[in-house]
């Protein structure tokens, strides 16, 4: 009678695991999940404390990850991951992920961090079995200062093109086991494409915040601004600008009302998608209550001279802008349609 | 018109790009707009907070295990049924808090003898596993809270789940408890890890008021590290077994774990005190995993020796295979085999099967 009680139980197990759905479970006990706290603040070390932000690598964000990075996943990538976004006070200022990858000495995995705009700040190996030795390659500044700053693009330069043998820029560096070297690289990639297939949008509000609140300290709250209507705005651009063109389009522009703790308004954060002919860039703006652009950054870094150009907008309003050697250039017209867009919600609208 | 300083400014921004506004439709890209995420987009302030349960974990656990006993002929069935949950809670400031649910419906039928958690050899209970709240909003996991049902903070133990698996440590054997109901301040320093508990004493039943009780804690070097060092030590009297009703013990303890390539090397081993008697207890593992970490084979020995006036001892080994294709399906078994028992005991064996499954 027991017996065949167990034997039912076990047959009930095989049977319902046949038909229910499997995308987010892992082999692992969750009892086992531990944060990688020493390592965040290493990796990121302006952070003072860390948000988890926990999402799902479900098949389609596999699809998207294995469409850019030529190598497999492994089993253990897929499922419920945390991003750990590295806070300041309340500021974000980084991002933190640790992901696994195939070595000949088994899986290593990597505590990553990136700026906001996904960039290498830094990286540590947590859990690690090759030769002491090559490990400390590796961990060595010479090895890091070819990663840090890379975008997944730049990173991409430093394997090749199959993903399975080192480019031999970085081949030519490494005195150890290129394996090694090899692994954290394909590792490296495919930290960056996981993050933008699963926490695109959580990246996009981490750098929200993080304009909002390095412009306005005090700020608790940010709600959505409906753009205005595009003719809309280019009549208004017009009209205080003479510029002859409109530079905005409703659908690239997301506004953002920054508040305080009173419900006050301090001002307003925006995001604009630019395209300048042979340059696409995003551009974030942050203005303040009184109309005047506190801070304008492109999403992505990118040319020294641009970030220059944006950093002398800072202090402007639309009666500084509104002038025809400012509209004559791309930029200025970008600043005064956003200006148009963001005023009037400004004054009280 | 404007000041020459500000004509200066905006000139600049003709330098990088060289090239005049494209005319008619205007500049900007007609690109689909980026998605905010709406947790965070609340989350960050603090006029509203993200859902509780954004970052929750939540997995049915279903396994099987089938036990061939050698000394009865016979086999023993175990089957478990739980839900295993895991729920980190963030606010604007940071993490602060980490709850997780292990809770199994577990039966067991044909053991003979019963083991202590059931009432005979044909029998149905509720077993917590970990089942506790985890404090985090204090220091940035530095130095946090823990209450609920804990592993008890000791040796090898602490730092290698093993909770419902059929790899284990020597827990039960040595302290006479694996996990427990209490409290713990437990954090993560650059350097070191580490956990001290006051428990009940009681295991799987919360019993206030029967006397018994546990303090132990765990200090050691990050558990990822290639070597790992750690030092615990326990006191209690733990409920069950003898006339007292509970065993008093103590012990401090060393642990130790290094890996070499894909073969990993554990080592525990503690002394301390069973009432008046002295006590040693030990534990060496070497495994082998293979690449991509799918296998995992191991052997261990686990020696007890106990010291009322002569030392006696008792001696087994227990070889095991742990295959994990996928996220789902863990296949296990284990063979133990006695090398010698207590009181010169018949020495017997032990083959045990293991199907579990995660969704």
């Amino acid at each position: 009678m027991t017996k065949t009680l167990s034997i039912t139980l076990i047959a009930a197990v095989l049977g319902l695991s046949a038909t229910l759905p499997c995308s987010d479970a892992t082999a692992q006990a969750y009892c086992a999940l531990r944060d990688p706290v020493s390592q965040i603040y290493s990796v990121c070390p302006e952070a003072d404390n860390y948000r988890s932000v926990v999402r799902t690598i479900d098949e389609s964000a596999r699809e998207a990850i294995t469409t850019r990075v030529p190598y497999p996943m492994h089993f253990t990538e897929l499922g419920r991951h945390t991003l750990y976004v590295g806070i300041e006070g309340r500021r974000p200022v980084g991002l933190v992920q640790a992901r696994s990858e195939r070595s000949r000495w088994g899986l290593v995995e990597v505590i990553w961090s990136f700026d906001l705009d996904l960039r290498v700040a830094d990286f540590a190996l947590q859990r690690c079995r090759a030769r002491s030795a090559d490990r400390k390659e590796i961990e060595s500044d010479a090895f890091k200062s070819l990663v840090r700053g890379r975008s997944f693009d730049e990173l991409l330069t430093l394997v090749s093109a199959d993903g399975k043998s080192l480019s031999p820029e970085v081949a030519g560096l490494i005195q150890g086991d290129p394996g090694l070297a090899l692994a954290v690289l394909r590792c490296g990639i495919k930290t960056v494409a996981a993050t933008e297939a699963a926490w695109s949008a959580d990246v996009q509000a981490a750098r929200l915040w993080h304009r909002a609140l390095t412009c306005f300290p005090q700020a608790v709250k940010l709600a959505p601004l409906a753009p205005r209507d595009g003719s809309a705005v280019l009549d208004a651009t017009q009209a205080a600008t003479s510029a002859a063109t409109s530079a905005v389009r409703s659908d690239g522009v997301q506004m953002f009302e920054v508040l305080d703790a009173a419900g006050e308004r301090l001002g307003a954060v925006v995001r604009t998608d630019c395209d300048f002919g042979n340059d696409q860039m995003a551009v974030w703006w942050s203005v303040d209550a009184q109309g005047e652009i506190r801070g304008a950054q492109t999403e992505h870094g990118g040319d020294p001279l641009v970030t220059e150009a944006l950093e002398g907008l800072r202090g402007l309003g639309m009666k500084e802008i509104g002038s025809e050697d400012s509209c004559a250039n791309p930029l200025g017209l970008v600043a005064a349609e956003v200006l148009t867009n963001v005023t009037p919600y400004m004054d009280g609208e | 018109m404007f000041p020459d300083s500000i004509i200066q400014r905006v000139a600049a921004l003709i330098l990088p790009f060289g090239l005049a506004v494209s005319g008619g439709a205007g500049a900007f890209a007609q690109t689909e707009p980026q998605d905010f995420s709406t947790s965070l987009l609340e989350g960050f302030g603090e006029v509203s907070e993200p859902g509780l349960f954004d970052n929750l974990r939540l997995t049915l656990d279903l396994s099987s295990r089938a036990s061939y006993i050698e000394a009865n002929d016979d086999v023993t069935f175990l089957q478990f049924a739980g839900i295993d949950a895991h729920n980190v809670f963030s606010g604007p400031g940071g993490d602060w808090g980490t709850l997780v649910l292990q809770g199994y419906l577990t039966r067991i039928d044909n053991a003979d003898p019963a083991p202590a958690l059931f009432d005979d050899g044909d029998d149905t209970e509720f077993v917590y596993r970990i089942f506790n709240f985890n404090y985090t909003g204090l220091a940035g996991g530095k130095l946090n809270f823990r209450v609920g049902h804990l592993e008890i903070p000791f040796g090898l133990e602490h730092i290698v789940n093993t909770n419902g698996t059929l790899r284990q440590y020597i827990h039960p054997q040595n302290l006479g408890v694996k996990a427990d109901w209490g409290a713990s301040v437990n954090g993560y320093l650059n350097t070191f890890e580490y956990e001290a508990a006051v428990t009940t004493g009681t295991g799987n039943d919360l019993e206030l008021n029967n006397g018994t009780f546990t303090v132990g804690g765990r200090i050691g070097t990050p558990r990822d590290d290639s070597t790992v060092l750690g030092l615990s030590a326990f006191h209690g009297e733990v409920a069950g077994g003898g006339p007292a009703g509970f065993v008093r013990r103590t012990r401090v303890g060393v642990d130790v774990t290094h890996t070499l390539g894909l073969f990993g090397l554990k080592g525990e081993v503690s002394a301390g005190r069973d009432f008046d008697a002295d006590v040693i207890n030990s534990l060496g593992e070497v495994n082998w995993r293979n690449i991509d970490e799918s296998v995992l084979l191991f052997g261990q020995i686990r020696h007890f020796s106990q010291r009322t006036d002569t030392w006696d001892d008792a001696t087994s080994l227990s070889l095991g295979a742990v295959l994990s294709p996928d996220a789902h399906w863990t296949f296990s078994a284990q063979y133990t085999a006695d090398v010698t028992r207590f009181n010169n005991a018949t020495r017997g064996s032990k083959v045990d099967f293991q199907l579990r499954y995660r969704f």
